[in-house]
């Protein structure tokens, strides 16, 4: 084992010890905290992959998450169907609808996709607020209690399946981004043009793009049926898409650090600020606004070169596509 | 001519039965109060498309920039006891150097950044506003008195009010007003050609700070009219903002790259979505109107009059 691999795996190993041990000496409500912390980071990590990476816009991711989350909590109540089995259905689900998402994006700017993205993400909420017989509208669903064999699980057990999920999700999507799709998916977001001419399958990869990002919402929507055991529209409402948005950003987009910082940040702010609830959505706004004007490369940008040394996930930031490439095509 | 004959026969066969005649005028009310929803949305749907025009980007915060519009007409006119037409005027230059204050915070300083970074931004922009108005004035639902009477009378069968007219009739008036600007005004030939190309444009003399500054201090003026306007057929809100989604949809269908596009879809979408409330179910017309914005970026991204999108390398 060389050197490097070496302290790679003790990254990996340290991280899911802290995950092992956290639930240990936290209360039970900061345990359902950290649960949505990493439901969040899971959902912000999707954004990442479709934007961050390939950048392809969505701006409507939460209709991603609300396609899990309801695909759980539908096929539970209405066919008593295992979790087990819904909760990847979810996820198939919104790839899927991803996938159809992004077939429109081969021809068109990031104007006309974000369009899409939006038009979708209102659409699902429209959908789930509407069609009562399926979504039982505004009164939303309760989710029925998840077990395993003869194991019930208690929102305190069920972090476990979470921080499991978590962790497969976020190797899954370290692996990508080192991979061929991942060159791929960078290759797209710095010019088409040139990584057409580079023999990159645009119409593969940037359907792709759309897919695993919609995925991972969409498991993170599972998940999180499965942890709050109640599924209403109000948990997807645009406003919800945009917090996704505003962690890669805050974070650091393009990386994959950014979106599991801003996950943490965007949870617990809303948890330390509650005396000054009305101030939370200011607050967001502002920060997604200082970062994209200020530090568009997010906090990892700022403190990533301080940490690459020693954190093995932080790295080099993907550099930010250049001013000239992105007015030219404009 | 097979149209045509078609067309007659349609009318005939209306004309034949009472029930018939009776079905007829009943669509047509559906349509006309569609047209005047539609107006709303088309008045909307033109600010949008003056930023596009102008900047090339769209501005996710219109509606919110309406919602401001009308929140400035408010205040002058129920806390400051100005008259509606003061209230009207102060509220829309209010508007306009609102406008020209978010084009320096949250555009000018991204001119050089990726497209999507703009989306962003102006989206944050929207967050802000709505959240800093609801700080300030709470969730208070209030009430603006219309420009014209609200009292239905009966023209041919079909119910109306001035209001509505009057609605109309100003959104053609600003289409009109807007595409004359564009098309025989010095800066409206300059915010052309900036949106074209931002380089050549400075190149040939246009002052391109100047022309994203007007633009934004306009559409947000528009987009202050048009909420001022809504204000008596909805209630003056923080959230009343989303009523811009809808302009935003329909100048998609009408194409955003020119204003006429932009006007007609939004008229188009008032009636489609009133059609489809009343023939269909009133629960799912957001729906299918989202459906319609899907499949038409999908098959036809620029719209029913908009030039095709060309990509250059």
């Amino acid at each position: 084992m060389t050197r490097r691999s070496l302290s790679r795996a003790a990254g990996w190993g340290a991280g899911l010890a802290v995950l092992a041990a956290v639930p240990l000496v936290l209360p039970i409500y900061h345990q359902f905290v950290l649960s949505l912390t990493l439901v969040n980071a899971i959902a912000a990590m999707g954004v990442n992959l479709s934007m961050g990476y390939a950048g392809q816009v969505s701006i409507g991711h939460a209709g991603f998450v609300a396609i899990g989350a309801y695909t759980a909590a539908i096929l539970m109540t209405k066919m008593a169907a295992p979790y087990w089995v819904t909760l990847p259905l979810g996820g198939a689900a919104a790839a899927l609808s991803g996938f159809l998402i992004g077939l429109p994006a081969l021809r068109l700017s990031h104007l006309y996709i974000g369009m899409v993205t939006f038009g979708f993400g209102q659409a699902i909420g429209f959908i789930a607020l509407n069609w009562v017989a399926l979504t039982n509208g505004p009164n939303g669903l309760a989710v029925p209690p998840i077990t395993l064999g003869s194991f019930t699980f208690s929102p305190d057990t069920f972090y476990y399946v979470i921080a499991a999920a978590f962790l497969l999700l976020l190797w899954v999507a370290k692996n990508l981004v080192g991979s061929r799709v991942g060159r791929s998916f960078l290759a797209i977001r710095e010019s088409e043009t040139a990584a057409e001419a580079m023999g990159v399958n645009l119409v593969r990869y940037k359907t792709m793009a759309f897919a695993v990002g919609a995925a991972y919402a969409g498991l993170a929507g599972g998940l999180y049926a499965g942890l709050s055991q109640f599924v209403n529209p109000d948990a997807f409402v645009f406003l919800v898409s945009v917090l996704y948005l505003t962690m890669n950003v805050v974070g650091g987009m393009g990386t994959l650090a950014g979106p599991l910082l801003g996950a943490v940040i965007f949870t617990l702010m809303p948890e330390m600020l509650r005396t000054f609830a009305e101030y939370k959505e200011l607050l967001s706004g502002a920060l997604l606004l200082g970062f994209l004007v200020f530090f568009p490369r997010g906090l990892v940008g700022i403190l990533g070169p301080a940490l690459s040394r020693r954190w093995p996930w932080s790295g080099k930031p993907a550099p930010l596509p250049a001013a000239s490439s992105v007015v030219d095509e404009a | 001519m097979r149209g045509r004959s078609r067309r007659i026969r349609a009318s005939a066969s209306g004309r034949d039965a009472a029930g018939g005649t009776a079905a007829v005028l009943f669509f047509s009310q559906v349509v006309v109060s569609g047209l005047t929803i539609g107006s709303l949305y088309a008045l909307t749907a033109l600010g949008f498309a003056i930023i596009f025009r102008a900047t090339g980007v769209v501005n996710f915060a219109q509606g919110e920039m309406m919602m401001i519009g009308a929140m400035f007409a408010l205040v002058l006119f129920r806390d400051y006891h100005l008259g509606y037409v003061a209230s009207f005027v102060l509220a829309l230059g209010a508007a306009w150097i609102f406008g020209a204050l978010v084009e320096r915070v949250a555009y000018r300083p991204l001119l050089n950044a990726p497209v999507f970074t703009v989306i962003l931004s102006t989206v944050a922009v929207g967050q802000i506003l709505r959240s800093g108005v609801r700080i300030v004035r709470g969730d208070e639902l209030a009430l603006f008195p219309p420009i014209l009477s609200g009292q239905p009378f009966t023209f041919m069968g079909i119910s109306l009010t001035l209001l509505n007219i009057g609605i109309v009739v100003i959104s053609l008036v600003f289409l009109a007003g807007f595409t004359a600007f564009f098309r025989w005004t010095r800066i409206g030939w300059a915010m052309r050609a900036t949106a074209q190309n931002k380089e050549a444009a400075a190149l040939v003399g246009v002052s391109v700070p100047m022309v994203f500054s007007v633009s934004w201090g306009i559409s947000a003026a528009l987009a202050a009219a048009a909420g001022i306007l809504v204000a008596p057929l909805i209630t003056i809100t923080p959230d009343m903002g989303v009523i811009g989604i809808k302009g935003f949809i329909g100048a998609i269908m009408g194409g955003y790259n020119t204003l006429s596009g932009a006007v007609v879809g939004g008229f188009l979408l008032g009636v489609l979505e009133n059609v489809t409330g009343v023939y269909i179910s009133s629960t799912f017309k957001d729906v299918v109107t989202f459906c319609v914005l899907i499949a038409m970026v999908m098959v036809r991204p620029a719209g029913l009059l908009g030039t095709p999108e060309t990509r250059r390398v």
